[in-house]
């Protein structure tokens, strides 16, 4: 036989085999992170409570939205429950590569929407509609040390001018590094951050860039000389690596998502527990909340619908809110378990969790072309940020960078 | 050589020649369905708009995707970058691998031993070997900058800015291929003939003039053989690139052409466009497939 | 003066053996720091307390078991896969100077060796999706062999042109069969040749990283892909990611020390007989 005979017989027999599958099944798709540890930690106890058998296939975050894109365009009903960040959102939106949920989350009890803030309930929304629970609420806040400032006297800043003076403070006392922010690869998180919070936006309604303003122009240099109070790997520090190193080097302050606390928890992480504080990102121009986090939905050609469903509501229902925050996963943002005492003992930035309406949610661009827009901003930055350039004149040419990008969303 | 001694009766001849294109069948049926099919298909999504998730309706939009890529800054930006990689990665893998292959052709004690720890990087684990480089280059704890930081002010941000992260992939390109030269070029003067450097020794040369005049002359085809493997490689160079610099940073830094492929197709979505992309680089290697026929004949 | 040379030989030699083992060393003693001492600066060479734990992370991840058996069955049966065709490829062109369609495979050889594989990856993926063949090791066992298929009919060519051509033709002469004569009188001949390929290629498939990365999913996943996942997930940890590298790399160590003088062997041949 020729190999490529061998090849379709051998998918023949696999086809035939999945075909006389027990039709009780589920099949997750999940990214390895806290919340698939956690969910899957809930596994047996559906299993025992349904007799549904649950299969799990787990695909690292750098390919796992392209697979299933692809996945659920070839309509190979592969997966039932499937979960995404919400960056992926306009793209799995724009491709219908996720079922909406919206009658099946207004007519059920158990996974009461009302416990969530208005902000929260929208944030799996796409075009009017609901494609993915929340399955993490991860707002950019502040960390710091709390022995650092202490020592120092400092308090803690609740403006970008305080933010500067206490990072200028801390270099200058020698105590260690002012601060950290991620200026490298990740630099987009920061960057959005900066530009929303001083009162700018990436581009206004009918999709024009907006990034050269004086308001993105002003964050961006806040952004760029926050580095001179960093630690001298601060221009390559991933999103990764700040966390890090603020974990295990002298830094007096960190603007990052809140949910590596779960890293910052482990004595074997850090010799900083319990040295750790955390607070709202001090305000700039505008109040506004910069939130991140994972989402989990139904996949558009998923074969066990009700089953799914069955399974979203037992894992994320109310009722067992706080035993999947217990299970290390990070936190989704329910009003309910915000002011349990056994979870804030762990995790005592729940409260910023509850983000009041007088701030203005802001996510990540909900553009299916967002990537190629984010790779555009990634590689204007570092010039920008280590002063090869002007930050005026770098974002005049970002902006131009972005126009033709953008005008592929509007041409949809 | 052994070609040339083939003279049998005509009837042999022909057993021996339906044999041969009999044997060469499997390897015509992978090369087929590998290489053959896929590429015509990435030809075929070259003139269409199709994207990962299909935002847009499919259609036949001729060369566009072509005319986009050239009018893009970034695919000239990346050929440059390849070119540098390629250019400065030999620049530092020619003359390390002559070298050390110069010594271990000296035969002193040891040398078996030297080979075989010499010849560890090129076999190693690329993704794995990528990673412990990242680490070993981070500014703040990596090893690299602390030895470094003994000797100068500021050791180099190496995967932080532009320059430094290009020859940050120099240099763990050239850790990993370095010993591949020096094996190539080691087995190269083995089948030297002793007689002409033993010659123009006798006649006075020192030892600079003989390797200058007699062994490197002779070094040319199997250096040759070198550099168009080496070009091919840093062409197809991957792994490196995804792990080191996180897929080409920092910004465009060290994105060759074949990452832009990548990240338009699997990072944008738009795989017409990587498709695109992928065919003006399949187009751009011809010059060496005819090298490689022409250099790869001579023994 | 012959004396310095020699010296200063063994310095450079020295360095350069400094240079190639260093990052190995690294590695392995990172997989066994306790997390703090990874990141202490100055950097702890030898005076840590040596931990496990890296190691016990790394097998009580899901499905690590079945990712390191992956990788050494696809490894094994590519790699077996491949020597085979690649060495009856290698026997048509090193004996026939003429046959139907030999100038095209030489040709097609050279193309699918220049060829970046990420070219071929995106209707790859396609095709795999549609037959339902991603994250399936047959799939991934015939794309494997498919690319290392140019560099081992190189290498085998070479080996096959040193087998003395009389053999065969006082085989002819006494009446056996060209492929009696194939598999008596010249496989033989080529086993040490075949051997060397055989461990070059199972490194290369070893290693390969952007094939899986695109077509294997959960099923089929390899040890180079694991790694990577290191980098991607949000881990932290550089202490596990060392271990599992040492787990990747500690098999080619072995394969190097123990078949050194078949590798040198081998490439120099495919070097100067190409």
């Amino acid at each position: 036989m020729t190999p490529a005979g061998r090849l379709l017989s051998a998918s023949a027999i696999g086809a035939l085999i999945a075909s006389g599958a027990l039709a009780q099944e589920l099949n997750l798709y999940l990214i390895p992170s806290p919340s698939s540890d956690a969910i899957q930690s809930f596994i047996p106890a559906f299993e025992a409570a349904t007799g549904i058998k649950v299969n799990v296939t787990e695909t690292p975050y750098g390919e796992a939205h392209q697979k299933l894109l692809l996945s659920v365009q070839l309509k190979q009903g592969q997966y039932d429950v499937a979960q995404f960040d919400n960056t992926f959102l306009a793209p799995y939106g724009a491709a219908g590569t996720m079922m909406p949920l919206d009658d099946r989350i207004a007519g059920s009890a158990a996974y009461d929407i009302a416990d969530f803030s208005e902000g929260l309930q929208d944030y799996g929304k796409y075009d009017g509609r609901t494609l993915g629970l929340v399955l993490s609420t991860e707002p950019m806040i502040l960390w710091y040390r709390s022995d650092i400032f202490d020592e120092l006297g400092l308090s803690v800043p609740a403006t970008w001018d305080e933010y500067r003076a206490a990072a200028q403070a801390i270099e200058e006392s020698g105590r260690g590094d002012g601060n950290i922010l991620g200026w490298g690869p990740n630099a987009s998180w920061w960057f959005m951050t900066f530009i929303w919070s001083f009162g700018g936006h990436l581009y206004d309604e009918d999709l024009n860039p907006q990034v050269n303003t004086p308001e993105a122009v002003a964050g961006v240099t806040f952004f760029k000389e926050m580095l001179q109070y960093g630690p001298e790997g601060g221009i390559s520090a991933s999103g990764d690596d700040v966390t890090n190193k603020f974990l295990s080097q002298d830094i007096g302050m960190m603007i990052q998502y809140s949910g590596y606390w779960g890293v910052a928890l482990e004595p074997e992480n850090t010799e900083f527990v319990g040295r750790i504080g955390t607070a709202k990102m001090p305000l700039g121009a505008v109040d506004i909340t910069h939130l991140a986090g994972w989402n989990i939905g139904i996949p558009a050609d998923a074969v066990n619908v009700d089953e799914a469903w069955r399974f979203l509501e037992f894992v994320l229902g109310k009722d067992n809110a706080a035993d999947y925050l217990k299970a290390g996963a990070a936190a989704i943002g329910r009003k309910s378990v915000l002011d349990n005492a056994e979870l804030l003992a762990i995790h005592p930035y729940l409260p910023l969790l509850d983000i009041p309406e007088s701030s203005r949610i802001e996510r990540y661009p909900q553009l299916r072309v967002w990537p190629e827009l984010e790779k555009a901003i990634l590689d204007a930055l570092p010039a920008i940020l280590n002063g090869e350039v002007e930050v005026q004149a770098g974002l005049d040419a970002l902006n131009e960078t972005m126009r033709p990008i953008l005008a592929q969303e509007r041409a949809n | 050589m052994a070609k040339a001694g083939i003279r049998q009766a005509p009837s042999l001849e022909a057993g021996r020649r339906r044999l041969a294109a009999l044997l060469a069948l499997p390897a015509w049926a992978f090369l087929i369905a590998v290489f053959a099919l896929p590429i015509l298909g990435a030809v075929w999504l070259s003139f269409r708009n199709e994207t990962l998730g299909a935002f847009v309706p499919p259609r036949f939009v001729g060369l566009e995707n072509y005319r986009t890529a050239l009018a893009d800054p970034r695919f000239w930006e990346s050929i440059g970058t390849t070119l540098w990689l390629i250019v400065a990665g030999l620049a530092v893998q020619l003359p390390l691998g002559i070298g050390l292959a110069l010594l271990l052709h000296r035969n002193l004690r040891g040398t078996a031993l030297f080979r075989t720890v010499l010849i560890v990087p090129m076999l190693l684990t690329p993704v794995a070997v990528g990673l412990m480089w990242r680490f070993m280059l981070d500014t703040d704890f990596g090893i690299i900058n602390w030895a470094l930081g003994q000797l100068m002010e500021r050791p180099p941000n190496w995967l932080g800015a532009r320059w430094p992260a290009r020859f940050a992939v120099v240099i763990v390109d050239s850790w990993l291929s370095v010993p591949f030269v020096m094996l190539m070029v080691l087995a190269a003067l083995s089948s030297l003939p002793r007689g002409p450097a033993e010659a123009a020794a006798i006649d006075g040369a020192g030892p600079v003039q003989v390797f200058w005049f007699v062994t490197l002359p002779a070094l040319v085809p199997v250096i040759l053989v070198v550099v168009m493997i080496r070009v091919v490689d840093v062409v197809k160079l991957f792994d490196i690139l995804f792990i080191v610099t996180q897929r080409g940073g920092p910004g465009t830094a060290t994105q060759t052409l074949g990452l832009l492929t990548y990240n338009t197709g699997f990072i944008f979505f738009q795989i017409s466009r990587a498709a695109a992309l992928g065919v003006l680089l399949t187009l751009m290697l011809a010059p060496i497939y005819f090298l490689w026929r022409r250099v790869g004949r001579t023994p | 003066m012959r004396r310095a040379g020699v010296l200063a030989s063994y310095l450079v030699l020295a360095l350069a053996a400094f240079v190639a083992l260093f990052p190995l060393f690294w590695t392995v003693s990172t997989s066994v720091k306790p997390r703090a001492d990874t990141f202490a600066m100055p950097p702890r060479f030898f005076d840590f307390a040596p931990t496990m734990k890296n190691y016990e992370a790394i097998f009580a991840t899901r499905g690590f078991a079945q990712i390191y058996l992956n990788t050494i069955t696809i490894t094994a049966a590519s790699t077996l896969l491949c020597v085979a065709v690649s060495t009856l490829a290698a026997y048509a062109l090193a004996r026939a100077p003429r046959f139907r369609g030999r100038r095209p495979l030489e040709v097609g050889l050279i193309l699918t060796r220049a060829v970046p594989t990420i070219v071929i990856m995106v209707p790859l993926f396609q095709i795999a999706s549609r037959l339902g063949l991603y994250d399936n090791h047959l799939m991934l066992i015939g794309m494997y062999a498919a690319v290392n298929i140019p560099f081992a009919t190189w290498l085998m060519t070479s080996f096959v042109g040193q087998v003395p051509l009389a053999l065969e033709e006082s085989a002819a002469v006494d009446g056996a069969s060209a492929a009696r004569i194939l598999w008596f009188v010249v496989l033989p001949l080529i086993l040490p040749g075949m051997a060397a390929t055989t461990i070059f290629v199972a490194l290369l498939t070893w290693n390969e990283f952007l094939i899986p990365v695109m077509l294997a999913g959960n099923s089929a996943r390899t040890l180079p892909v694991f790694i990577a996942g290191f980098i991607s997930a949000r881990n932290l940890d550089w202490g596990p990611m060392a271990a599992a590298s040492t787990l990747a790399i500690v098999p080619i160590a072995l394969v190097t020390v123990l078949a050194q003088r078949m590798l040198v062997g081998g490439l120099s041949t495919g070097a100067v007989k190409g």
